[in-house]
C-alpha cells in the first residue's frame, strides 16, 4: 500500500498525518516504537511497545514475561529455611521486604509469638533497604531524563546506606536476615552507634537533593505535569506504594497495619499532584522518615533475645507487608513443620507497570514516555508472578489474578507456574 | 581520602599503577559479617551429611548442587553457591566457616542434641567395633565402651556396628518424643496382636 | 614493524572498552551491584570502561541472570550483534550455572555457556562490586591485547588489517 506524507497539519502540536493514496483516508499511526527488552535506563528486560504520531505517544502495551523463572514452583515442596533464601531472590532490589514477608507469613501460622527485639531489628533493616531502593529508584529517573549529576550523588548515598545494611547483616543485598522467630544474628551497640553516624550524612545529602528536585528548573521542566496518575487511575489500576502515595492516597501505606510501626507513631506521608516531580519528591520524604523511624527504634529497641524457637503449626495464610514499591502478599500453605506447599506472590510492580499503559499516551515525547516509566519505578524481576504463557492460544496473561491464573496453571501440562 | 589516593601514587607501586590502569586493586576492607564463601576443614569434618541436606542450591538436570558429598566430606561448587551461608549454621561439628556468622548464630540457635547414644554396661562385651567406626571418634572403649555425648553426632554408625543387640542404643532425651515412640509402639503392637 | 602496529591497536583497544548489561532473568541484584561500580567508590569509568548500553556500539556484554526460556533466542541474537572483538563476561552465580534457580522445578535453561561461549565468570550471589570489577578489569584488557595476534594466528595472512 502506497502511502504520501501530507506535510503538516494545522494543529498546534504540529502532528504529521500519514494519508492513504489509494483512498484517502488518515492512516491513524505513523509508527511502533518498541523499547526492550534490552533497556537503556534499567537493567531489567520487560519490552514497551510504543504506538506514536510524529513525537507524540498515543498507545502503549507493555510485554512481559522475560523474567519467569518459575520461582513458586521450585519453592513448593521446600522447608521454609531454605525457602526464604528463595523467597528474596524474586527481586534483588526490595529483597528485604520478600524475605520479611515470607517469614512473618509462616510465624503467623506457628504458635506463640516471636520475640520482641527481632520484630525490632527487622523493620530496622526493612526501613534501611526502602532507603536504597528509594535512592535508586529517583537515581534511575534521573538518568532517564539525563541528568548525571543527581544520578552519581543518589547512588553515593545509596553506598552509604548499604554500608549499613552490610555492617548489621553481612551482605550488601540480598542480606538473609530474618528467620522464623525473630533475626538471624543481634546487633551490637557499636553497630547501631555507627550506623546512627551514617545516616546523619545519609540525611544531609538527602535533604540536598530534595531541595535541588524541587528548585531546579531543568528538572521541573520534565518533570512537573508529566505522567499525571489521577486518582481514577489509582482506584482503577489499585496502584500502590509512593506511586499512590504522590496521587493523595496515604492510605494506600501498608504500615499502618504491621506491628511495629504503631508503636513509632508512623504517619505515610503523600503528595497531591501526582506526576513525576511528585513521585520523586514522596520517595526523598520517605527516605527522611525513615531516618526518623530508625532513629526511634535505636532508642526503643526492647532487651532480650533476638530470636525464639516457634513451633510452626502450618495451615493457610496470606501476609501483606509495605515493600518499598507497594503492598507485596505473600499467600501461602504451608505444612506442620513449615515445608511450602503452595505459595503465590503478588508484587507491587505489577499494577504499578499496568498503569503505564493508562499515562503513556499522554506524554509528548517518546523521552517523556520513557522518563514517566523510570518514574514509576517497576522492578521487573518483581512483575515475573503471575505471567503465564497460553502457548495454544499464544497470549499472555498477566495481573494479579491469582486464582485465576493458579486454576489455569493445574490445567496446562507443562508445568509452567 | 585524598592524602591517601595522593600516597599511593606517590609510591612505586603506585606510580606503575598510574602508568598501567589495568594492573590489580587492592581488596577493600570487608566487615567482620560478610558471608564469603564457605571454607570447609576437612580433617574436622565426619561426614554426616547434614550440611548437603540444608543447601538450597539442589541438584538440576545439568548441575550439580552447590554442596555435594564426597568420601572425606562436602566438595563446594562455588558457581553454584549463593553464600547464604546455611551450611555453617547446621554443621555439628564447626567444619565449616563463613565469616563469623557461625559462630554468632550457633551459641543460640543450634539446639541440643534431641537423642543421646547409650550403652549398657551389663551386656558390652568390649570388642571395640563402635570405636572403629565412630566417625568423631566419641566413643572410648576400656572394659566396656563409653560415649563422649559432646562429640557424638548421632550418626548411628556404632548401633549398626554392635555383634549384641541392644548393647548401644539410642535414647531421646525429649520427654514427648519418648512418649510419642511409645505409643507408636503400643498401636503396633496393638495392631498385630489383633491381626495374628 | 606489524607486530608493533598490532600491539599498539591491542593497546588502545584495551583502553576503551564499552560495556552492555543484559539481565536474562536474574533478579536484579548482580546488575545493582554492577551499577554501583559506576559510583566514586569502585568507579569503573576510571580504567576506561563505559557504561553504554547499546549492544552493536560495544565491546564487552555482561551477562547476569538464569538464561529463561524466552531470553534464550534473544541471547544468541544479541550476541551475534556484538562487533568483534568481542568479550563475555558471567556475572553471578545465575549466569555461571543457573544459580539458585537452576533446580528441580525451574524455568531456566541453564547456565550462560551453554548458549554464548564465555570468557570470565565471576560467581556469588551476588557478588560484591570490587569482585566484579577486578574480574573485567583483568581479564578484559588483557583478551584485547592479545586479540590481533590470536586472530592472525587463527585466520592467516588475511588479518593484517
Ligand atoms: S553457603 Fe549456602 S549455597 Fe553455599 S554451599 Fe553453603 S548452604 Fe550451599
Ligand atoms: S555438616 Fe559438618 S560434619 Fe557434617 S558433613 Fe557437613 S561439614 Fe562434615
Ligand atoms: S546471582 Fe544471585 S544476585 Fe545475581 S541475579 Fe542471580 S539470584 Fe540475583
Amino acid at each position: 500500500m502506497e502511502r504520501r506524507r501530507e506535510g503538516r497539519d494545522a494543529s498546534p502540536r504540529g502532528n504529521v498525518r500519514v494519508v492513504d493514496v489509494e483512498t484517502g483516508e488518515e492512516v491513524p499511526i505513523s509508527h511502533k516504537v518498541p523499547v526492550g527488552p534490552n533497556h537503556p535506563i534499567l537493567k531489567e528486560p520487560l519490552r514497551i511497545k510504543l504506538a506514536v504520531r510524529g513525537e507524540e505517544v498515543v498507545d502503549c502495551k507493555v510485554e512481559m514475561g522475560y523474567c519467569h523463572r518459575g520461582i513458586e514452583r521450585i519453592m513448593e515442596g521446600m522447608p521454609w529455611q531454605k525457602a526464604a533464601f528463595l523467597a528474596e531472590r524474586v527481586c534483588g532490589i526490595c529483597s528485604h521486604a520478600h524475605n520479611m514477608c515470607f517469614i512473618g507469613g509462616v510465624e503467623r501460622t506457628a504458635e506463640g509469638e516471636p520475640a520482641p527485639r527481632g520484630l525490632f531489628l527487622r523493620v530496622l533493616v526493612q526501613e534501611l533497604d526502602r532507603i536504597q531502593s528509594h535512592l535508586i529508584a529517583n537515581a534511575a529517573y534521573f538518568y532517564s531524563i539525563e541528568h548525571e549529576t543527581m544520578f552519581v550523588w543518589n547512588m553515593n548515598t545509596r553506598e552509604r546506606v548499604l554500608d549499613c545494611i552490610e555492617e548489621i547483616t553481612g551482605n550488601r543485598i540480598l542480606t538473609g536476615w530474618n528467620v522464623v522467630g525473630g533475626v538471624r544474628v543481634d546487633v551490637t551497640e557499636d553497630q547501631l552507634e555507627r550506623v546512627l553516624e551514617t545516616l546523619e550524612k545519609v540525611e544531609e545529602d538527602v535533604k540536598a537533593y530534595r531541595r535541588i528536585a524541587q528548585t531546579d528548573p531543568l528538572i521541573k521542566l520534565r518533570s512537573r505535569g508529566v505522567g499525571v496518575i489521577t486518582k481514577e487511575h489509582v482506584r482503577r489500576y489499585r496502584v500502590v506504594g509512593p506511586q499512590a502515595r504522590a496521587s493523595g492516597v496515604p492510605e494506600s501505606d501498608m504500615r499502618l497495619q504491621e506491628p511495629v510501626y504503631p508503636e513509632l507513631g508512623f504517619k505515610p506521608v503523600s503528595r497531591k499532584r501526582g506526576d513525576n516531580l511528585a513521585r520523586i519528591l514522596v520517595r526523598y520524604d520517605e527516605c527522611l522518615q525513615s531516618i526518623d523511624l530508625i532513629e526511634r527504634i535505636v532508642d526503643e529497641l526492647p532487651e532480650g533475645e533476638h530470636r525464639r524457637e516457634l513451633e510452626i503449626r502450618g495451615g493457610h495464610v496470606d501476609h501483606r507487608v509495605e515493600a518499598p514499591r507497594g503492598e507485596l502478599v505473600y499467600d501461602m500453605e504451608l505444612t506442620q513443620g513449615g515445608v511450602v506447599r503452595r505459595v503465590t506472590i503478588r508484587t507491587p510492580s505489577v499494577p504499578n507497570i499496568r498503569v503505564l499503559e493508562a499515562i503513556a499516551p499522554g506524554a509528548p515525547t517518546i523521552a517523556d514516555a520513557v522518563a514517566v516509566y523510570a518514574s514509576l519505578d517497576p522492578c521487573v524481576a518483581c512483575n515475573e508472578r503471575f505471567v503465564i504463557v497460553d502457548r495454544d492460544r499464544g497470549e499472555i496473561l498477566y495481573e494479579g489474578r491469582a486464582r485465576e491464573v493458579m486454576r489455569e496453571c493445574s490445567r496446562t501440562t507443562s508445568g509452567r507456574s | 581520602m585524598l592524602p591517601d589516593y595522593l600516597g599511593q601514587i606517590l609510591t612505586r607501586k603506585g606510580g606503575k599503577r598510574l602508568l598501567d590502569a589495568h594492573s590489580p586493586r587492592r581488596i577493600l576492607d570487608r566487615p567482620p559479617r560478610f558471608r564469603d564463601f564457605p571454607r570447609i576443614d576437612l580433617d574436622r569434618c565426619v561426614v554426616c551429611g547434614a550440611c548437603a541436606d540444608a543447601c538450597p542450591v539442589g541438584e538440576a538436570e545439568n548441575q550439580p548442587p552447590a554442596l555435594e558429598m564426597g568420601d572425606r566430606g562436602p566438595v563446594l561448587h562455588r558457581e553454584r553457591c549463593i553464600r547464604c551461608g546455611l551450611c555453617a549454621e547446621v554443621c555439628p561439628v564447626g567444619a565449616i566457616e563463613v565469616g563469623t556468622l557461625a559462630e554468632e548464630v550457633k551459641e543460640r540457635v543450634v539446639p541440643s542434641k534431641p537423642a543421646r547414644v547409650v550403652v549398657d554396661r551389663d551386656l558390652c562385651v568390649g570388642c571395640g567395633r563402635c570405636q572403629e567406626v565412630c566417625p568423631s571418634d566419641a566413643i572410648e572403649v576400656d572394659e566396656t565402651a563409653s560415649v563422649d555425648p559432646e562429640r557424638c553426632v548421632l550418626c548411628e554408625r556404632c548401633i549398626q556396628a554392635c555383634p549384641v543387640a541392644g548393647a548401644i542404643k539410642l535414647i531421646p532425651l525429649d520427654v514427648e518424643e519418648l512418649a510419642r515412640r511409645w505409643t507408636e509402639h503400643l498401636k503396633e503392637a496393638l495392631r498385630r496382636a489383633r491381626e495374628g | 614493524m606489524r607486530s608493533l602496529l598490532k600491539r599498539l591497536k591491542g593497546f588502545v583497544r584495551s583502553r576503551s572498552i564499552h560495556v552492555t548489561v543484559v539481565n536474562t532473568g536474574g533478579c536484579n541484584g548482580c546488575d545493582i551491584e554492577i551499577l554501583a561500580c559506576y559510583t566514586y567508590r569502585y568507579d569503573l569509568e576510571q580504567y576506561g570502561i563505559y557504561y553504554h548500553n547499546n549492544p552493536r556500539k560495544s565491546d564487552v556484554l555482561i551477562v547476569t541472570g538464569p538464561v529463561t526460556y524466552q531470553w534464550r533466542e534473544k541471547l544468541e541474537r544479541l550476541y551475534r550483534k556484538v562487533p568483534e572483538p568481542k568479550a563475555v563476561v558471567a556475572v553471578g552465580a545465575c549466569a555461571c550455572s543457573g544459580g539458585i534457580f537452576n533446580q528441580e522445578g525451574g524455568r531456566v535453561c541453564g547456565p550462560v555457556r551453554e548458549i554464548i561461549p564465555v570468557d570470565a565468570e565471576v560467581p556469588g550471589c551476588p557478588p560484591r562490586p570490587e569482585e566484579i570489577v577486578s574480574a573485567i578489569v583483568e581479564v578484559v584488557p588483557r583478551l584485547f591485547r592479545a586479540w590481533e595476534f590470536r586472530r592472525g594466528s587463527e585466520h592467516g595472512a588475511e588479518a593484517g588489517g
